[in-house]
């Protein structure tokens, strides 16, 4: 992930989702294949929608990218059309990981049984489960949630700062400094992130080195949250 | 950017884990006194009333008051588990180590170089953001001995004293920047 893909995960311009791990069909459509680059003068360029040197490229041409986001699908939600909203879901969904999680929560909501099981098995064999169920608990925020959640989590090989930072959002406030602690311990850079963004303690400021980190799992934990 | 004079520790690893056990019991109980008992600080006036003991640590490194905090916390570490075995007042020997083509082009010293100057691996308290440090364990600090020596006479007079001051080492060495 370069600085510019980084930026705007972190602004919320886009899912990280869209910017980590193998690529989609479309978002690759949009680079230059070497295999076709002697294909014509101007192929590559003009399949990115550009003419010549020196000519301002079509806006028409960049329609090529990743249509729609989660961010849709919970607009869909948020204005009630859940049929809108599982569908994106559907279409998203690379089999793995939060949009999974979404879509079997969602075809569970609507009773549908057969999605829901066609899902709950890749839900099960997911490598990173603990980041799922760290990021659920932390989007309830009920103490019980999260003391449950960090045991299991940690029992998953969950990395220590995950398990941490889950504890240090946690309302019992004896809770919340052992997790502060723990996380001053395993990523000190991104204690300190968390301690100004998450919990918005007087004078503290996020650290650079933890922003992608940061922004990673707290789009996940934030998605969940308002998906309710 | 200032550049830091690097010194060798000799460093009682048993000890500084107890130090950390001890500083992150204070800070998971917001044990004030003890904190200020175990950093020797002054009571606890370093301690604004209005915040817990482990928020002060979560401000800037860099500003009061947390910054009073990381020294004491440097300062105890160094008192209880470290004893320093050599000083540079050579500000480039962190550069030369980095970079000096003969030690760069022996793969397996200019790793444990690296890992030497690599913070990642120092208890959280004596991490700073900027600051150099490092940890290296005892067979690798051995073996990096054994590679500067082999190296001696290409190496520049900085490096050879610091490779002198880690022969002193027997165990687990720590570099710390000023």
């Amino acid at each position: 992930m370069d600085w510019l893909e980084r930026a705007k995960v972190w602004f919320g311009v886009v899912d990280p989702e869209d910017v980590a791990g193998e690529e989609s069909a479309p978002r690759a459509e949009l680079r230059v294949d070497p295999r076709r680059r002697d294909e014509g003068e101007h192929a590559g360029a003009e399949r990115r929608g550009r003419g010549r040197a020196g000519e301002r490229p079509s806006l028409d041409a960049f329609a090529g990218g990743p249509k729609e986001s989660l961010e849709d699908c919970l607009v869909a939600r948020e204005r009630g059309d859940t049929v809108e909203m599982r569908r994106l879901l559907r279409e998203l969904d690379r089999g793995l990981g939060l949009r999974t999680l979404l879509r079997a929560a969602a075809a569970l909501e609507a009773g549908d049984e057969g999605e829901l099981a066609e899902l709950l098995p890749r839900l099960a064999v997911d490598e990173q489960s603990w980041r799922r169920t760290l990021q659920v608990a932390a989007a309830l925020g009920e103490a019980s949630e999260i003391a449950v959640a960090c045991e299991r989590a940690a029992s998953l090989d969950a990395p220590k700062w995950a398990v941490a930072w889950t504890r240090a959002l946690s309302p019992d406030a004896s809770e919340r400094r052992r997790g502060l602690v723990e996380l001053l311990v395993a990523d000190p850079a991104l204690a300190r992130t968390v301690a100004a963004r998450d919990l918005a303690l007087e004078g503290c400021e996020g650290d650079y080195e933890a922003f992608e980190r940061f922004a990673a799992f707290a789009y996940g934990r934030d998605t969940v949250r308002r998906f309710g | 950017m200032s550049r830091s004079l690097l010194s060798l520790y000799r460093l009682d690893r048993a000890a500084l884990q107890r130090f950390s056990g001890e500083l992150e019991a204070t800070l998971a109980a917001n044990d004030r006194v003890g904190l200020a008992a175990l950093l020797e600080l002054d009571g606890d006036a370093a301690l604004p009333e209005r915040l817990e003991a482990v928020h002060v640590f979560l401000l800037p490194p860099s500003a009061t008051p947390a910054g009073e905090l990381f020294d004491a916390a440097d300062r105890a570490a160094k008192k209880l588990a470290m004893r320093r075995v050599f000083e540079s007042d050579n500000p480039a020997l962190e550069g030369r180590l980095r970079a000096f083509d003969a030690l760069r082009e022996d793969a397996v010293a200019a790793t444990l170089v690296d890992r030497l100057l690599s913070p990642k691996r120092l208890p959280w308290y004596l991490r700073r953001p900027g600051r150099s440090g490092g940890w290296l364990p005892p067979e690798m600090r051995a073996e990096l001995n054994r590679r500067l020596g082999s190296l001696e006479s290409l190496l520049p007079p900085e490096i050879r004293s610091f490779a002198r001051g880690l022969a002193q080492i027997d165990g687990d060495a720590v570099v710390l920047g000023s």
